[in-house]
């Protein structure tokens, strides 16, 4: 047997569990808010939508979707029509009322916007066209897996939208596909360029998100493989990197590992290195917004420096001036520089 | 690269050759680390990272042993990261692994690869020794394939991983050591990591030579202070216990970066004390005595302990010299299963057989010095047996925690060495144990010997229930006050003026501890061939006694250790049967017959063992004494084999 297909069934084994669990309910998104954020190289405001659909099809597949991913298990048990789709999207767009421009809308599912199966064709068209109603909007943010970024979805998005900005975003997770299949994402660089090269092509702008220590790699290979990737990719053009530090969701594999001490979520110094190592080789802009930072699931230090390294990566992150973060210091420094070499000694 | 010198159990003391270097084990590999933090000059291996942001050594610690890695095979092909690592100036490289981790069928699956990507980087490490990874996991069902795999890979190195997810599940540590030792060549050196110093002597027990000082910088970072093998928050110290130069330094530190130096260099100074203080033990065949007083630390290092005599008491026994040097301590209900003790109390319960004239038999209590017949009590028991006019009677000395010593093994390691605390109290455990040697011996008599027991507290009781177990009539002396009072004595005398006697003689008997002696060194009918008809004893001063067959000697028993040493002659007449050491060529050279120079040899060999080595012609070129176990030797690559004593002179 392959390393993927014992990875799938081990993945498989744990989402019988809990795919169980799902709402059957799919009148609401799963989260909307209003967030400050970087639009199209300026600063403004992000209305983030989280839709629920019937879950990311990858995740759903016989190869049981990805190792660290537990979105799936807020979408939707069973089927999600457009018109409760529309209408979740119509509700959270209420959250952007009083927001000012510029602004961008993201829109995520979990999954792949694109894919048909969770987002009919229909639903896709008005809720783009909806968008492209509001003057205060500059750039809508989709995100999906490559294998649905054809001409055809690319061009068709493009239309609705009426001139408005789109960016393709990508969980690419990292540039090296060995990585990627011990992740167990189930699509190659080659098939990422591809589904960059069509949405450049189209005028789309391009999206990544890496994913900072994924399962068993060690944090020192985890930065070492994300400085690689933030330069691999900037090289060829990709338009925002996102660091997305790696979280343990319940119900995953990665949680599996982090239960018996087999992994540890990143340090907060390794994104600040990270950062730090690679900013004056690119002209990508750069994001770090960590999620669940300074608790064990997330990312972590000491306990004592996580709110202020989270608050200096979220302001580089607006600002893109390395400075925020450059003077970050604390006594876990020292005990970050030693657990790199010790883990990579010990594990 | 590894030669073994000396054992105690699989605990070993080495010298490891690397490129002209030479370190001896145990030891601790010191961490290379960028920044704050210093190598002590006692560092004489250290590990190193090599990626792209570790340090590259190549220039500086040319002296030190040098184990390098780098990053896994999923950021790095194995090709690139050999030259990594050596480009880094490693002396020993480790093959790159990905965490062998996950539920069952994934950790096999990583597991597969480990065992793959270690022959790969054999065959392009070339010469160039290299250290391969062996992952902890939790599926015993997996470690045979995990660890022969591994091992027929063929590294000089293994590096025990994840030991921190059961440094405190006793059960789980002793079984995996145990399967570690059953499938990993002795050839190859274990370097394990993560390890507490707390656990450093008895992991050394369990054959490990090499440990980190890697997970020591955390505990320093945290103010924890390392003393005796425990770790004591440096703040709680008014003033500090040790007086090495940065604990010296210590109190008046100020920054927080130099506290932590010197604290670390403490911490690393001290638990490579623990390594000095296993290395010495082990010389003096003492590291299990070390290892029974450590254990009293921890309910977990009692539980390892108790559960290694339980479960891999053969391991422990394959490893454990014959004999050691010097008094044997045993303090407590730890000592009570140790292996030269189980093996003892095993060669008497199989190999023991009395002599045909025995009429009868003795118990007597054990007395504090030994051997027992050089005691005042038991010079006093003599007298009455002489007395009596009994010749033909047995003695069989009641004692624990070894649970029965005949007479005629009185002067054998370890029934002449150990001392107990002696109260007069029996615990129920030494009662069981001594009740069943006691009935194994007196089982071994025919029935028309009478037995006799001159015993009373915790030996009668032991005796009684031997006598239920066996299934045989004692007869017991009454005693009063204590066993050598002279109303307790009467009595003995009047009973033993009771049994049956037949006449022997004084050198008949000599003989036959010759002959106990001999089957209890090389099994049972080994004493016959010896003491055949036509051989004499001679006891020369301090009690060397010679065995001859008219002028010709056969063999010497050695004082200090009660066992024999036959010589060339004594040696034909044993040497096909067992302890056996095939030499590869016709004649050696020099004192010794060194590791590569076994072909093959008796697997019931230990160290300290007395030998005979044969030829490829099938003749018997010499007597020698074991420096390794039998199977060992014939592993191993490096070192001594065989010490010779006696040697065939003039040619073959």
């Amino acid at each position: 047997m392959t390393f993927s297909r014992v990875l799938s069934k081990a993945i498989l084994e744990l989402r019988k569990e809990y795919l169980g669990l799902r709402r059957v309910e799919g009148g609401r998104p799963v989260r909307a808010w209003i967030e400050e954020d970087r639009v199209l190289g300026e600063r403004g405001r992000a209305l983030v939508v989280v839709l629920a659909t019937r879950g990311c099809s990858w995740a759903l597949s016989e190869h049981g979707g990805c190792s660290m991913c537990g979105y799936i298990y807020e979408g939707v048990k069973g089927d999600v029509s457009s018109e409760q789709i529309v209408n979740q999207f119509k509700g959270a767009y209420r959250k952007a009322s009083s927001a000012k421009p510029p602004m961008a809308v993201k829109i995520f599912t979990s999954g792949s916007f694109l894919d048909e199966n969770e987002v009919p064709e229909d639903a896709q068209n008005e809720i783009l066209w909806f968008i492209s109603k509001d003057p205060r909007v500059k750039e809508v943010v989709l995100e999906t897996r490559p294998s649905f970024v054809t001409v055809e979805n690319v061009s068709r998005c493009v239309q609705a939208l009426k001139g408005k900005q789109l960016t393709i975003a990508v969980g690419l997770e990292t540039v090296n596909d060995k990585v990627r299949k011990v992740i167990n994402k189930g699509f190659t660089f080659m098939e990422f360029k591809k589904a960059m090269d069509v949405a450049k092509a189209l005028g789309a702008r391009v999206k990544v998100y890496l994913l900072v220590k994924p399962p068993f790699l060690r944090e020192e290979e985890a930065i070492i493989d994300t400085e690689n990737s933030i330069i691999t990719l900037s090289e060829m053009g990709v338009d925002v990197i996102s660091l997305n530090p790696c979280t343990v969701h319940k119900g995953t594999f990665v949680e599996l590992l982090w239960k018996k001490g087999d992994y540890r979520p990143p340090w907060l110094w390794s994104l600040v290195k990270i950062i730090q190592d690679v900013y004056r080789e690119i002209d990508t802009t750069l994001i770090c917004v960590p999620v669940a930072s300074g608790s064990p699931r997330g990312p972590h230090n000491c306990g004592v420096c996580d709110k202020r390294v989270d608050g200096a990566l979220r302001k580089f992150s607006l600002s893109q001036n390395v400075s925020e973060i450059e003077k970050l210091s604390c006594s876990c420094k020292p005990e970050w520089e030693s657990y790199r070499y010790e883990e990579m000694i010990s594990m | 690269m590894i030669e073994i010198m000396r054992h105690d159990g699989p605990g070993r003391v080495s010298r490891l050759r690397i490129n002209g270097k030479v370190v001896g084990t145990p030891n601790l590999v010191f961490p290379l680390l960028n920044g704050p933090f210093s190598l002590p000059v006692q560092a004489e291996i250290m590990v190193v990272v090599a990626s792209s942001s570790g340090a590259l050594v190549n220039a500086t610690f040319r002296e030190k042993v040098r184990i390098v890695g780098t990053i896994g095979p999923l950021l790095l092909d194995l090709e690139e990261a050999l030259n990594m690592e050596l480009k880094s100036g490693g002396d020993i490289l480790m093959v790159p692994s990905t965490p062998v981790i996950g539920p069952r069928e994934v950790a096999q699956q990583l597991m597969l690869e480990v065992i793959e990507n270690t022959r790969v980087f054999r065959k392009l490490a070339g010469g160039s020794p290299i250290a391969a990874p062996i992952y902890y996991i939790p599926y015993k069902d997996l470690w045979e394939e995990y660890l022969s795999g591994i091992n027929a890979a063929g590294a000089e190195m293994y590096v025990l991983k994840g030991l921190n997810h059961i440094i405190h599940n006793p059960r789980e540590l002793a079984a995996f050591m145990t399967a570690v030792n059953k499938f990993i060549s002795p050839n190859a050196v274990v370097y394990a990591v993560g390890v507490p110093p707390s656990h450093y002597l008895h992991l050394t027990y369990l054959g490990v030579d090499l440990f980190d000082a890697a997970n020591l910088i955390g505990a320093s970072l945290n103010g924890l202070y390392l003393f005796e093998g425990k770790w004591y928050q440096l703040k709680d110290f008014k003033s500090l216990p040790c007086f090495c130069d940065a604990c010296v330094k210590l109190p008046s530190v100020l920054s927080e970066d130099e506290r932590f130096q010197l604290l670390f260099k403490h911490n690393v100074l001290s638990a490579l004390g623990i390594l000095r203080k296993a290395e010495l033990l082990i010389r003096s065949t003492q590291l299990r005595e070390g290892v029974e007083a450590a254990a009293h630390c921890s309910t977990e290092l009692t539980a390892l302990l108790r559960i290694l005599d339980r479960d891999a008491q053969r391991l422990l026994e394959k490893y454990t010299p014959i004999s050691g040097k010097g008094k044997v301590h045993c303090v407590g209900p730890e000592s009570y299963y140790r292996p030269s003790l189980e093996r003892f109390r095993g060669r008497v319960a199989e190999r023991y057989t009395p002599p045909k004239w025995a009429t009868a038999v003795l118990l007597l209590p054990c007395s504090a010095r030994k051997p027992y017949s050089q005691s005042p009590s038991h010079k006093l028991f003599r007298r009455v047996v002489e007395e009596a006019g009994v010749k033909s009677i047995c003695e069989g000395i009641v004692t624990s925690p070894l649970g029965l010593v005949p007479r005629e093994l009185e002067e054998v390691y370890p029934a002449a060495h150990y001392d107990v605390p002696v109260t007069g109290d029996w615990d129920a455990e030494e009662i069981e144990i001594a009740a069943k040697c006691i009935s194994k011996y007196i089982e071994k008599f025919p029935d028309d010997c009478a037995i006799v027991a001159h015993l009373d507290g915790g030996y009668l009781k032991a005796c009684k229930k031997a006598s239920e177990i066996a299934g045989k009539d004692i007869i017991y002396t009454e005693i009063e006050g204590n066993p050598t009072s002279s109303s307790s004595l009467l009595s003995l005398r009047e009973t033993l003026e009771r049994v049956p006697s037949e006449e022997v003689g004084w050198f008949e008997r000599v003989k036959e501890a010759f002959r106990s002696v001999a089957d209890y060194q090389f099994g049972v009918g080994a004493g016959d061939l010896l003491v055949k008809q036509g051989t004499h004893v001679k006891v020369e001063r301090k009690g060397v006694k010679r065995l001859y067959r008219g002028d010709v000697l056969l063999a010497a028993s050695s004082p200090s250790t009660g066992l024999i040493v036959p010589t060339m002659n004594g040696g034909e007449i044993l040497a096909k049967r067992s302890h056996w050491v095939l030499f590869r060529g016709e004649m050696f050279r020099g004192s010794s017959i060194m590791a590569p120079g076994v072909e093959d040899a008796d697997p019931n060999i230990r160290p300290g063992d007395v030998v005979f080595v044969i030829n490829s012609l099938g003749r018997l070129i010499g007597v020698g004494e074991a420096n390794l176990s039998g199977e060992e030797m014939v592993e191993v690559s490096r070192g001594v084999a065989v010490k010779i004593k006696h040697a065939r002179r003039g040619g073959s």
